[in-house]
């Protein structure tokens, strides 16, 4: 088959060249109906201009690049798909989004970035607890190219996040308010410059969290903070093992790091016959779909996912549009679910 | 930072420059050692070739598309990581694996594959459930570039499959001979006279349990058949309602459709009083990684998708690499998990 050329297209239309590509660029400047006969005429050949041909003359790709740590994570599934609900029902935006994993590796996501960056691969980056070298938040600002952190927040760059300090405090506040004293935590990396990556999201709920305890006049315990790499089941049955071993009779676990590791925390204190809620009351984080079907039903804190898509892709829209000053930081209060766990 | 070149990457290697094009472009005709000291700068000094001078360059492009319904299905997700695995367990230069989603609309998905094709987006493209009629699959061949279809098989493109049939035959013949009688599939794109709802996966599902179910004399209909579209909890819960209200006095129920199917089931004939596995046994398919902590513990079929993904990244190998070779089918062994639900 011949390959169908914007030529072929201009020529069936009887319009210019000029014509088609304003059309295909969707300018403003071309009559409805002819709008309408080029579209048709492009449809019924077959007509697809040579893309990379378009992203070298024009310098835009029409993409959104979606960076996090595995595009499989639960949370990070819901988080694209409500950015994608999104995006399929805005006119303003007809095209893709496209994913990056770095599989937890700091190299690996500096190596996306630059390569979204440099290779012009994107109009937008939308990236998700990520943290990306203070060098890169520079050369996007230079180049112009819009980034938006989620569950995270820097210096020149946009930042959309569910308010974690808060999500902290309320899982803090209930327990204590039930009687609850001795409390473990399972957070990311709260601290900077720690070798695994430090987690954003994990400092702001440790923070809220403290802040509870510090109303009650409870201390908090170092040796209650327990840390996670992977976020993982197994993870989290590890975790409650160590406690036990270092003899560290808890009432209550906090998962700052989500209801996977929830999963694995009720796992690991069931093998040794301790009972949920009476001996020991577990609080998640995220509300993933499955929290309901636990075995007990997961207490956690919800992130209003829908809401927190909406607003990151309105974000990067407005942001690729030139629509906004500066940089914007967004925070969407989140909720606790009450349910048998705790 | 100054842009790198190919040049600097040969002069840092101590190599020619054709070398280094040698070992980005994957030519076996160069020493696995050189291949691998020039990859080690490439990564060292954050070399990027500029994709689309590239591309113009060989009138081909180095992406390998990945095309499914929705990218966001955990399944699907899950594919394409277990895919990425291999890629980044392979000592080859691989570019990023780009995702592209046809939103559960065959004729976007149709047109999708012809923009891959025709735009020169791609040099190997691997569809997961998707049904592109032959006549694009015969284009692709024409082009050079390799199609490897997953959950479905054709002529004219590779396919890698975890045995469907195998699948579900296991849990027909699980059920009959565990003494149930009244045995309820529910089941994904049934109908393969409209393309626009055929999942080859879910027909091949059906065929194995109900051959099963033959095989032990029992009854099998449309009495006792449900289709599924979303894939979605909500619908599960619906569709036990659907059984019900058909007189469908089921003892127990196959969602070939995953285990997301199963825990609306679930979760519907608990709100009846449905004692499970008692009243009723559920079987899912997939074994979700959280399926084994549901209240109660999920029955389900495993897809083994590590083995599914690194015999898919095979193939991309192979053709990437130009090495000739006839179309390829290749069947996955799927794995029954006994648990509490069955």
């Amino acid at each position: 088959m011949k390959h169908v050329t914007i030529k072929d297209i201009a020529k069936l239309a009887g319009v210019n060249k000029s014509t088609v590509s304003k059309v295909i660029n969707n300018y403003s400047n071309i009559p409805e109906q002819t709008r309408k006969k080029i579209l048709k005429i492009i449809k019924e050949n077959n007509y697809y201009p040579f893309e990379s041909a378009q992203r070298l003359g024009r310098r835009k790709s029409d993409i959104i690049a979606f960076v996090s740590s595995r595009i499989s994570a639960n949370f990070n599934i819901d988080v694209l798909m409500a950015i994608e609900d999104k995006a399929r029902f805005d006119t303003r935006y007809g095209h893709g989004i496209t994913p990056y994993s770095t599989f937890y590796d700091r190299n690996v996501a500096s190596q996306h970035m630059r390569k979204i960056l440099y290779g012009k691969k994107a109009d937008a980056v939308i990236a998700l607890a990520i943290n990306p070298d203070s060098e890169i938040l520079l050369e996007y600002k230079k180049a112009g190219l819009p980034l938006i952190l989620i569950e995270n927040r820097m210096v020149n760059a946009h930042s959309v996040n569910t308010d974690n300090r808060e999500g902290g405090y309320m899982a803090g506040e209930y327990l204590l308010n039930r009687g609850r004293k001795r409390i473990g935590l399972i957070c990311g990396w709260p601290a900077k410059r720690s070798k695994y990556g430090y987690s954003y999201v994990s400092a702001e709920r440790k923070a809220g969290f403290e802040q509870a305890l510090k109303q009650h006049g409870v201390k908090f315990d170092k040796r209650y903070l327990e840390l996670t790499t992977h976020y993982s089941i197994e993870e989290g049955i590890e975790i409650v093992e160590k406690f036990l071993k270092k003899r560290i009779k808890l009432d209550a676990i906090f998962c700052i790091a989500g209801d996977t590791t929830a999963i694995g925390v009720m796992q690991g204190a069931k093998k040794h016959g301790i009972k949920i809620p009476q001996d020991l009351a577990v609080i998640g984080y995220d509300d993933s779909l499955y929290a309901p079907f636990l075995n007990p039903s997961l207490t956690t804190i919800r992130q209003p996912i829908d809401k927190l898509g909406g607003t990151v892709f309105n974000l990067a829209v407005d942001a690729m549009n030139k629509k906004i000053n500066g940089f914007k930081h967004i925070e969407i209060e989140p909720e606790i679910i009450i349910r048998e766990s705790a | 930072m100054k842009k790198l070149t190919i040049e600097d990457i040969a002069s840092l290697a101590g190599v020619s420059r054709s070398a280094v094009s040698k070992a980005i472009n994957n030519y076996s005709d160069i020493t696995p050692e050189t291949r691998e000291k020039i990859l080690r700068v490439i990564k060292e000094h954050n070399y990027y070739p500029l994709e689309s001078a590239r591309i113009l360059g060989k009138g081909k492009n180095d992406t390998i598309a990945f095309v499914s319904q929705r990218i966001t299905v955990p399944f699907n997700a899950l594919v394409l990581r277990e895919i990425e695995n291999s890629a980044r367990n392979a000592n080859k230069y691989v570019y990023n694996i780009t995702p592209f989603s046809s939103y559960h609309d065959n004729k976007k998905g149709d047109d999708l594959l012809r923009k891959l094709l025709y735009g020169r987006r791609a040099s190997v493209i691997v569809a997961l459930a998707m049904n592109p009629p032959q006549e694009i699959i015969l284009k692709y061949k024409q082009a050079g570039i390799s199609v490897i279809l997953v959950e479905n098989r054709m002529k004219n493109a590779h396919s890698v499959n975890i045995d469907n049939y195998q699948g579900g035959f296991l849990a027909g013949e699980y059920l009959a001979k565990s003494g149930r009688k009244k045995i309820g599939i529910i089941c994904g794109g049934m109908d393969a006279k409209t393309r626009y709802n055929y999942s080859y996966a879910g027909a091949e599902r059906k065929r194995g349990f109900e051959d099963a179910l033959q095989k032990y004399g029992i009854k099998t209909g449309q009495k006792y058949l449900e289709q599924a579209y979303n894939y979605t909890i909500r619908e599960g819960i619906g569709i036990f309602d659907n059984f019900l209200h058909k007189g469908a006095r089921l003892d127990s129920v196959f969602c070939a459709s995953g285990d997301l199917t199963a825990m609306g089931i679930i979760e519907s004939a608990r709100k009846r009083g449905m004692k499970i596995p008692q009243d009723l046994a559920v079987i899912g398919y997939d074994d979700n990684y959280y399926s084994a902590f549901l209240n109660p513990s999920l029955t389900t079929i495993r897809q083994p998708i590590d083995k599914l993904g690194a015999e898919a990244f095979n193939i991309i190998c192979d053709s990437l690499e130009g090495k000739p070779g006839s179309f390829k089918h290749i069947e996955i062994e799927p794995e029954f998990k006994k648990r509490q639900s069955a």
